[in-house]
């Protein structure tokens, strides 16, 4: 028995679940090792928070949820992360093992690499859309919101994004012109 | 799906559902004849069949490399160390149930509630003492019934033999007349059972008990095989199997006259038992599973 939960139960929920945190975990974190750390964390948190009898949605809801806070915790915690990313860049991680497109990827790497400019409502939005790939509508659902704060939340997102991007296209624009005077020097 | 149909976003056309219903597709949550129509869907959509293929590579993976039994006790020492369950504060945003639950949190924190309770609860006490003198002592279940205990615990799972090799069939998985299916269950405390079917015809049957009036209890467990096999017929089209469980033993009689009146509600569509609900009288939790018969050379759409 873990709090409450019979073995039996937990059993059920985590053959039945535990494809779905780990899919969205490796999805969100592209990191193997974080997306098992992650997937038995989420179900120690919802073992230790769901009960059937109360709550007002699935597992499965709150798995998602959950999953997501915990990974864009691993992200901004691991001062590395981000160094780590880069280093991956090239080896196209994540995503599950399906088969998607190559463009689906680029997006999901663009997005990881912009999270951790927007704050953290908007960041978990961020995730559900691009990288999930859920409309708003549900994304209004899981989150129990309306869908034009889902739309303009998405909005801060990219709007922010557009900003941290020209910022840095704006930086390694003045590294090329500056190395090329050197080398015109 | 139509060729000629845009594709946006890595594959994913305008006709897709969104990753969210993907996922529920995988994990058997989404209700009713949502499930027929997006797995009718995915079988076609290179994208959408590309993210459940995901799914089942990650749940193939993640039961691999860290199979429950060795979970188990892992998760144990972790659940410990957490902090105790707060229902108010579980990374949920906020809800009008929430809300109430804050509401009645800061009543707890008042000291005059707590007199109200002390003797709300003295009061309590001496009618459960009167209770259990007059032979009315509660259960352990009491107030609580099985069908919300075993909300989305319960499952129905089917195994097919063809060609001398058994698979398990994912929902929706097309099959023939003639090919050999058996139900295993996964009774989440609940330890009596009654499964039903309904063919592409709307014709209702009966699989378990094979007899008798009552359903008949059942080894508690997950995956546990439900005893005889079921060869199909010919009736072409969807079949939904509905499994239903219970503590006590419920009315066969009863239980078909539900899933009856569910199938004349849905013309006879056999999608109609997919979310089947039970009226009060019945306390039981629902599990559904559901395949295809597809006859040579033909698709039951």
């Amino acid at each position: 028995m873990i709090d409450g939960w019979t073995r039996t139960q937990a059993e059920h929920v985590y053959r039945r679940y535990a494809g779905l945190v780990r899919y969205r975990a490796m999805n969100i974190l592209g990191d193997e090792q974080d997306a098992r750390e992650v997937t038995q964390e989420a179900f120690a948190r919802l073992f230790r928070h769901y009960r059937a009898e109360d709550a007002d949605e699935t597992p499965a809801a709150l798995l998602i949820r959950i999953t997501t806070n915990l990974s864009l915790t691993l992200i901004r915690d691991h001062s590395s992360r981000r160094e780590k990313l880069k280093m991956r860049a090239g080896e196209a991680p994540g995503l599950g093992s399906g088969p998607l497109g190559q463009e689906t990827i680029e997006r999901a790497e663009l997005v990881r690499s912009l999270l951790d400019r927007v704050p953290h409502d908007v960041r978990q939005l961020a995730v559900n859309y691009y990288i999930d790939g859920m409309t708003q509508q549900e994304i209004a659902e899981l989150h129990h919101i309306s869908v034009p704060t889902v739309r303009k939340r998405l909005d801060q997102f990219v709007r922010r994004s557009r900003k941290a991007l020209s910022r840095e296209l704006a930086r390694a624009l003045g590294a090329v012109l500056v190395a090329a005077q050197w080398f015109a020097a | 799906m139509d060729g000629a149909t845009t594709t946006v976003d890595g594959g994913r056309t305008p006709d897709c559902p969104g990753g969210l219903a993907l996922m529920k597709l995988h994990t058997g949550d989404l209700p009713g004849e949502q499930q027929v129509d997006l797995w009718a869907h995915a079988r076609g959509c290179e994208h959408c069949q590309a993210v459940l293929d995901g799914l089942e590579t990650a749940q193939r993976d993640a039961l691999t490399l860290d199979p429950f039994e060795e979970a188990y006790p892992r998760l144990a020492e972790r659940v410990a160390e957490l902090p105790a369950r707060d229902p108010a504060v579980n990374g949920r945003p906020a809800t009008p149930a929430r809300a109430a639950l804050r509401r009645w949190l800061a009543l707890a924190r008042d000291p005059r509630t707590w007199a109200a309770v002390a003797v709300a609860t003295a009061a309590l006490a001496l009618a459960l003492v009167i209770g259990r003198d007059a032979g009315i002592a509660p259960t352990p279940d009491d107030g609580l019934p099985a069908a919300v205990r075993a909300k989305g615990l319960v499952a129905l799972d089917v195994f097919a033999l063809q060609d001398g090799t058994v698979t398990e069939a994912e929902p929706g998985a097309a099959l023939r007349p003639g090919d050999r299916i058996q139900f295993t269950y996964t009774s989440a405390g609940l330890d009596h059972v009654i499964v039903l079917g309904a063919d592409g015809d709307g014709v209702l049957s009966r699989y378990y008990p094979e007899r008798g009036a009552v359903s008949q209890p059942v080894a508690p467990g997950t995956r546990m095989v439900l005893e005889d096999s079921i060869v199909l017929d010919a009736a072409p089209g969807p079949e939904v199997y509905v499994a239903v469980f219970s503590d006590e033993p419920l009315e066969v009689a009863a239980v078909e006259e539900v899933a009856r009146a569910a199938l004349a509600r849905g013309d006879g569509e056999p999608t109609a038992l997919m979310g089947l609900d039970l009226p009060p009288t019945l306390d039981g939790a629902v599990a559904t599973a559901w395949v295809t018969k597809a006859l040579e050379g033909g698709d039951w759409r």
